[in-house]
């Protein structure tokens, strides 16, 4: 049941919470700064003493700005429920057209309806986003999370979208660079991309987002190729990539180009095995 | 369980106690809610207005005065403010909501659904407030919908004033909106 009205109250006393701990930081804080310019009397060795201090305070002030909070998580539909263990977090990671957080994709397989996992490769559902560390999230630019340019974790209850077929399966969408398409994104006009399906707006009361501008629109074309397969290539009339795969990779592939590649055309993916 | 602290109370334990902020959101969201709905055209809209106006009372708990009078007349200056920014503006800010850090809300037919029964329930507390005879004629004409003569011969009044009545019962809820003195 969904209940904005609790879901409101969590978001609040979080607030309320983290506000209350920010007042009792700045409490230390101050009383950090009396005691340090007690140790700058005391001598050199106070001297670097603060040094160590301030660069280690600044180490953490910036952990902070690049990284905010995780994308809420939604709940599933029972179909697309992950079964136990399968989820796949492929190495493979491929650049942005612009830099930054390189993109990745995972994968699981949903649980059935007894508990266990679908037959092998019939049904996958992927998750693509941009990646820090070992962490699949999408970054608050493009009007999501109020353009704080921090990168949120992406929980896996937020899928992107399953798949059917034997082994082999491709999906094309047109998103903002930010890889975020829920509350506040910016909309992806429909003119952009080569037959690509679009991926659909999460249902939110935001109907005041702007338009993405080309540059802040990716199409990614991603999915899972058979077993055994060593590099998956794309071409088109301007461009060719290729993805090189790993076993742990499990077929995965994904590939980000800019929205503003001229779309009279459709890429040609092939396989290598 | 609800503890029997005052409003203002609960806003000064706001400052160490996140939960408190929340006890004094579960007593006044239903009439926060109620407020937006009145002067907006739908749900979303209201319940994006109420979370902003929480937000704001929360991000500007310091500067909360109790001498300057009750809590829920600042909190509904509050959301008079943001309603008439909105007007002006044309949307909705989400300012206060992002300084906090905030995550937006997902509405989707269910969330709708509740937030209208509760904006309705915060509107049902004004026919509360109506003298019984009032009260009652307003309810078997607008909620239950029934026919003046069929109230008259239910009340055991003339039809003129089961009129009378309903009459002056919504001219006070209305006046009750306006001034919005929970």
């Amino acid at each position: 049941m969904t209940d904005p009205l609790r879901e409101l109250r969590r978001e609040l006393v979080s607030a309320a919470s983290r506000e209350s701990q920010r007042a009792r930081g700045a409490g230390r804080h101050a009383r950090r700064a009396a005691s340090l310019r007690h140790l700058q009397r005391r001598g050199r060795f106070g001297l670097a003493l603060v040094v160590l201090l301030v660069l280690a305070s600044a180490t953490a002030v910036g952990a902070d700005q690049l990284f905010g909070p995780p994308v809420r998580a939604r709940v599933l539909p029972a179909a697309g429920r992950p079964a136990s263990g399968s989820i796949v977090f492929a190495p493979l990671r491929v650049a942005d057209p612009a830099g930054g957080f390189p993109w990745g994709l995972r994968f699981y397989l949903p649980r059935q309806a007894d508990g266990g996992s679908s037959a092998t490769n019939a049904v996958r559902c992927l998750q693509y986003g941009r990646v820090a560390g070992n962490t699949l999230g999408v970054l608050g630019e493009d009007g999501a999370f109020g353009n704080d340019g921090q990168f949120h974790a992406l929980p896996v209850e937020r899928l992107a979208g399953c798949v059917t077929g034997s082994g082999l399966s491709r999906a094309e969408v047109v998103v903002p660079a930010s890889a975020f398409t829920g509350a506040r994104s910016c909309t992806v006009p429909p003119s952009v991309g080569f037959e690509a399906i679009r991926h659909p707006r999460e249902l939110t009361r935001d109907t005041r987002t702007s338009t993405c501008p080309p540059a802040a629109l990716r199409i990614v074309v991603y999915g899972v190729s058979a077993r055994g397969t060593l590099s998956v290539r794309l071409q088109g009339p301007h461009v060719t990539m290729t993805d090189r795969l790993v076993p742990a990779d499990h077929g995965a592939y994904i590939f980000v180009l800019p929205a503003n590649t001229d779309m009279g055309w459709r890429p040609q993916l092939k396989f290598a095995r | 369980m609800a503890s029997k602290r005052s409003d203002a109370e609960l806003l000064a334990a706001s400052r160490d106690d996140a939960t408190a902020f929340g006890e004094f959101y579960d007593r006044h969201i239903a009439k926060v809610l109620a407020f937006f709905r009145r002067r907006v055209p739908d749900g979303e809209l209201a319940m994006d207005l109420a979370a902003e106006t929480f937000a704001a009372a929360l991000g500007s708990l310091s500067r909360y005065e109790p001498r300057e009078g009750p809590p829920t007349a600042w909190l509904f200056a509050i959301a008079r403010h943001l309603w008439f920014d909105a007007l002006r503006r044309g949307q909705v800010e989400d300012r206060a909501r992002r300084a906090l850090q905030m995550q937006p809300l997902l509405i989707d037919d269910e969330a709708m659904a509740v937030i209208e029964r509760v904006a309705a329930e915060g509107a049902l507390e004004l026919l509360d407030a109506l003298p019984a005879d009032q009260r009652d004629a307003v309810i078997a004409r607008h909620l239950d919908e029934r026919d003046y003569s069929e109230i008259a011969a239910v009340l055991v009044c003339s039809e003129s004033v089961v009129r009378q009545r309903v009459s002056r019962g919504v001219k006070a809820m209305r006046v009750a909106a306006v001034q919005e003195q929970p």
